[in-house]
């Protein structure tokens, strides 16, 4: 029930409002209008994060998961101090370029092919080849995981039929890391054609008329023209990939089923993941996720910075 | 330290609403929540009997969703820590312990009484530091053999037999091996175990101490390898998916597979049940690892809803619902009257697997065991591709086995 005194104090602040000026009402206008995200980032990404750094400062486990202690930089130190972090960093780096240079580099080359006059039904090849993007990646990860697995998968089969021995891709770490990188470069190419292939779009055709004129053949236009002109579209594009390909754990998890074999093919994401969720070591864990978004960020940073500096 | 704890709940509870779907299947007074991981048969069973309850009790209601092993341990552990989860939760035994620890699961003495209790045989009421923690509706996961009724006429009872019959069921054609005499997924520890227990081996001690770098470890490795590559009876490449379509397309005469597969594989018609071998080194028998599993109660769960869990659990494992499942699925009856009644004791299948299950190894129901298995993991694997020797891999698995234990349990 709303008081007299209530109602008075309301309208002198209707009032005051109404003397406000202009910049000042919209400056709270949006503000109220930025409001609902805001609570929603800071209940989302802001406090997770904060009690991810609380925790990676304890002593959190499943053991005493009522009854943890903040204990300082303890788990900080012994990640650093693990052999199987810097192991897995390294792999990890290796993984992220190697599947970020295969996915664009294939991405640019068939939306270039795509791109050309000679090519007919586009919207359906289009289609086609942004399949693998489009299936969901537990799918996906399945069931290459049963394709490349052991004499009875399609992949080896396919290397008996052109008289190839038979491959141990799933049971041996460096052809289960690179199985891995060709499934992941296949289902990330087709974002990075899409993105290549509005970027050609935009391209102005006077752009190359002219390089005809000139006398410019097609690789002196690709190399000079289209790539120089696609690099505001690519550089998002490339960046994300990074990130996506730094953090992709469904893919590494469910392809090697957890890192196998003997937690050779993991990544950062998976093992920290494995760390949590098997070994429950959860301020271990923790201390790790705050080292690998650091890492994430300078290294977004770095390339970003880079690439400025190029231009 | 109190801003900590309401941080703390604050975002275990937020974890437990993404855990539990966005809301947390909580029961209300006449509905119930049952996590469980049944998959396949035993999922369409469970289902069926869930429904055939609500449609015979109007004012009750069970509700019962289905969540994978590892994933359905991990929620519920997070959901009851914040006060929330499923009223019920199935699984097996070897989660008793960590549920306990983490004081996320209530005692079963709490809500039913002592006559109700002791209708279980032993097995079936699973204790933990004592107490009795996990009401099982079935014993089971032990490892057989499984034969070809048509190309296997008499299964192998000892390992020499194994060897003997793997080698003459083995074909080849254009130097292609058409058909093996054996396939399990050997290099997955849960399967390797009945080979080293033949040889008189271990993998824990009563102190929860590991026992991997031992003879019969290195033993047991040896053996499984020549089978493979000394006698040829057993593929080269191996996963649980690839043996089972080998031995379903009769690419494999024989396959050590558990209870949950045997209804797939056309036991009794087109294949029949054989216990694991006799060592004939030792004379100990090839013994499978085996588990209750049941039901334990989240302890969120109020009172006012222990009559209705009460009537849910003597349907769910009551004798009617054990022995259809026995018959069906092929599991081991927890109640003493349906293992006493013939039923049970006149079907030939379920007297073999009976057999197999008195022959077979409890699950230790300590919290180390994951961590054993997994250190057993890699190195085995690794033997099975050549990338290290047996002796080298036992050495390993027991390293890795005592760090990951240290570090998780300081």
């Amino acid at each position: 029930m709303k008081t007299r005194a209530d109602a008075v104090r309301e309208a002198v602040e209707l009032a005051a409002l109404a003397d406000w000026d202009p910049s000042a009402r919209r400056r709270a206008f949006l503000s109220l209008c930025l409001a609902p995200a805001l609570v929603f980032l800071l209940l989302a990404l802001i406090y997770p994060l904060f009690y991810n750094v609380l925790v990676s400062l304890s002593d959190a486990g499943i053991y005493n998961i009522r009854d943890w202690h903040i204990t300082g930089p303890k788990q900080y130190l012994l990640v650093f101090r693990d052999p199987g972090f810097w192991t897995t960093f390294s792999r990890t780096v290796i993984w992220t370029a190697v599947c970020t240079i295969l996915q664009l580099s294939l991405g640019v080359l068939i939306a270039a092919v795509l791109h050309q006059d000679f090519v007919r039904w586009r919207p359906a090849w289009r289609a086609v080849l942004l399949l693998p993007w489009a299936m969901p990646q537990y799918i996906m990860a399945l069931t290459w995981r049963g394709m490349f697995a052991g004499e009875n998968g399609a992949v080896n089969g396919l290397l008996a039929s052109l008289g190839i021995p038979a491959v141990e891709w799933l049971h041996s770490p460096a052809q289960a890391f690179t199985a891995m990188v060709l499934v992941n470069v296949w289902m990330g190419f087709p974002f990075m054609m899409v993105v290549a292939l509005t970027g050609m779009r935009s391209i102005p055709d006077s752009v190359y008329e002219a390089a005809k004129l000139e006398g410019a053949g097609w690789w002196w236009q690709f190399t000079r023209l289209t790539l120089p002109l696609l690099r505001p579209a690519i550089l998002p594009a490339a960046t994300l990939g990074i990130i996506w390909n730094f953090n992709s754990l469904n893919l590494v998890w469910l392809f090697t089923g957890g890192g196998e074999p003997s937690d050779s093919t993991h990544i950062l994401s998976s093992y920290v993941y494995k760390t949590a969720f098997t070994y429950y070591r959860f301020g271990w864990s923790a201390a790790l996720s705050v080292v690998i978004f650091v890492i994430l960020f300078l290294a977004v940073q770095g390339f970003l910075q880079a690439v400025r500096m190029r231009r | 330290m109190r801003a900590r704890q309401l941080i703390s709940r604050g975002l275990i509870a937020a974890a437990a609403a993404w855990a539990g779907g966005c809301g947390g299947p909580r029961g209300t007074a006449d509905q119930i929540v049952i996590w469980h991981q049944k998959t396949g048969a035993e999922r369409v069973f469970f289902e069926r009997s869930v429904q055939e309850y609500n449609r015979a009790n109007p004012g009750e209601r069970i509700t019962a969703l289905y969540r994978e092993g590892e994933e359905l341990r991990n929620s519920f552990i997070i959901a009851a820590v914040a006060g929330q989860g499923p009223d019920l939760v199935f699984g097996p035994a070897d989660n008793v312990a960590v549920f306990a620890q983490t004081k996320t699961i209530r005692r079963w003495d709490e809500v039913f009484g002592a006559e109700f209790l002791a209708a279980f045989t032993k097995d079936g009421v699973v204790d933990w530091g004592g107490k009795p923690w996990l009401l099982a509706d079935q014993i089971g996961n032990q490892l057989m053999l499984v034969c070809d009724r048509q190309t296997v006429e008499r299964a192998p009872q000892t390992l020499d037999e194994l060897i003997e019959t793997g080698k003459q069921l083995t074909l080849q054609r254009d130097g292609k091996t058409e058909r093996y005499g054996l396939a399990w997924n050997y290099a997955e520890p849960y399967f390797f175990i009945p080979f080293l227990t033949s040889f008189g081996g271990w993998i824990v001690d009563e102190a929860g101490r590991p026992t991997l770098d031992t003879p019969e470890m290195r033993a047991a490795l040896q053996f499984v390898l020549d089978l493979r590559d000394k006698h040829g009876v057993t593929p080269r490449y191996m996963d649980y998916a690839a043996a089972n379509v080998m031995f379903q397309q009769k690419r494999a005469a024989m396959i050590i597979d558990g209870p949950w597969s045997w209804a797939d594989y056309g036991v009794p018609d087109r294949s029949y049940l054989a216990l694991l071998p006799v060592n004939t080194a030792t004379g100990l028998r090839c013994r499978p690892v085996i588990a209750a599993k049941g039901y334990s109660l989240n302890i969120n769960t109020p009172p006012e809803r222990f009559a209705h869990i009460r009537h849910a659990l003597e349907y769910l494992t009551g004798d009617e619902l054990q022995l259809a499942m026995a018959q069906k699925l092929f599991t081991i009856p927890t109640r003493k009257t349906a293992l006493d009644s013939p039923a049970f004791r006149e079907n030939p299948v379920l007297q073999v697997a009976l057999e197999q299950a008195q022959n077979s190894v409890p699950m230790p129901i300590i919290p180390e065991m994951r961590y054993i298995w997994d250190a057993m993991r890699g190195p085995c694997r690794r033997v099975f591709t050549r990338k290290l020797a047996p002796a080298a891999a036992a050495r390993e698995m027991q390293k890795e086995a005592e760090r990951l234990i240290a570090e998780a349990m300081p």
